[in-house]
């Protein structure tokens, strides 16, 4: 999650380095865990959420009681962190039930340069965030993986725990879902 | 397709998605990666990978976030002290073993004296 082009056993056993440390009273070595894998994480929250203060809170959350069970990680430590966090976004949208979801308040310039494109843009991403916060919450957390987090299907099938051929079910079923739900707004 | 949005009054002409043909089969393998864009010759898929190219470099985008600069501080400030260990048993070898308390052992020898004592009587009848 961290470094692609790092093999998965060599970041499993420099993951398991630093556990060894934390657990052996280095606190400070939690912060390596935290930097090496808060960038996906909070991207996940956020596509989930769609808001950045709830993706913040979440993440927060999440490295906390990943710290208090440190104890109990047994093989990946990115896929383990990543069950937390993806646990908790579809407890919170379990919770919630929001029916707008709205990244103003994270809006981020971008490399287009015309107003003519920007218009466009800005028209796309708010498109997207109304039909994104409309998708069921499985086809939701296949699609932002997909395409917002750029994960292949074999890493998705090991982080969700399934296979390859029901995410890659889930995702076609997400790209006509939004397809339509686009399509409704403007009918 | 991207039609022009016909409500007037709301300003710049908005595009919409409606009447965008429904993704088949090829889009979806080259969406998946598994076909190149050029294999598209239908002008209704092509169509259809067209705005799947706008959606996914607006994915894209959203693709660089990072995480807020103070959210790494805030996070290990309000960790607590120690993190928990995992309660792993010990195993039995390193264990303290079987432990007898020094009245039982006074009781066990009572016991054996007295059965030696009633094996040495009745030997001796």
């Amino acid at each position: 999650m961290a470094d692609s082009t790092q093999p998965v056993v060599e970041r499993v056993d420099a993951d398991q380095e630093v556990i060894a440390r934390v657990l052996a009273g280095s606190k400070d070595a939690f912060g390596i865990l935290i930097a090496r894998y808060s960038d996906p994480l909070y991207r996940h929250a956020l596509g989930m959420t769609g808001s950045p203060d709830v993706a913040e809170d979440i993440l927060q959350a999440s490295f906390i009681k990943a710290y208090q069970h440190l104890g109990e990680v047994r093989g990946r430590f990115d896929a383990w962190v990543f069950r937390i966090v993806a646990n908790s976004c579809n407890d919170w949208l379990k919770n919630i039930r929001r029916t707008h979801l709205s990244y103003e308040e994270d809006d981020q310039p971008s490399a287009l340069s015309t107003p003519e494109e920007e218009m466009d843009r800005n028209e796309l991403r708010t498109d997207l965030d109304y039909a994104l916060a409309r998708l069921p919450e499985s086809l939701r957390e296949a699609f932002v993986m997909k395409h917002v987090e750029g994960r292949s299907y074999e890493e998705m099938a090991e982080l969700l725990e399934t296979t390859v051929g029901a995410l890659k079910m889930r995702v076609h079923r997400a790209r006509e879902t939004l397809q339509a739900l686009l399509e409704e707004k403007y009918a | 397709m991207i039609d022009e949005f016909p409500d007037p009054s709301s300003g710049p002409p908005r595009k919409a998605f409606r009447k965008t043909p429904p993704a088949t089969p090829a889009v979806q393998a080259w969406l998946d990666g598994e076909q190149k864009r050029e294999q598209l010759t239908d002008p209704d898929e092509n169509e259809t990978a067209e705005l799947w190219t706008r959606i996914n470099n607006e994915a894209a985008q959203r693709r660089n976030r990072s995480t807020p600069i103070h959210l790494q501080h805030k996070i290990m400030s309000s960790l607590p002290d120690m993190p928990h260990r995992a309660v792993v048993p010990q195993p039995a070898s390193e264990g303290p073993g079987l432990q007898i308390s020094p009245v039982l052992m006074a009781i066990g020898a009572i016991v054996v004296l007295a059965v030696g004592a009633l094996l040495g009587t009745m030997l001796v009848r």
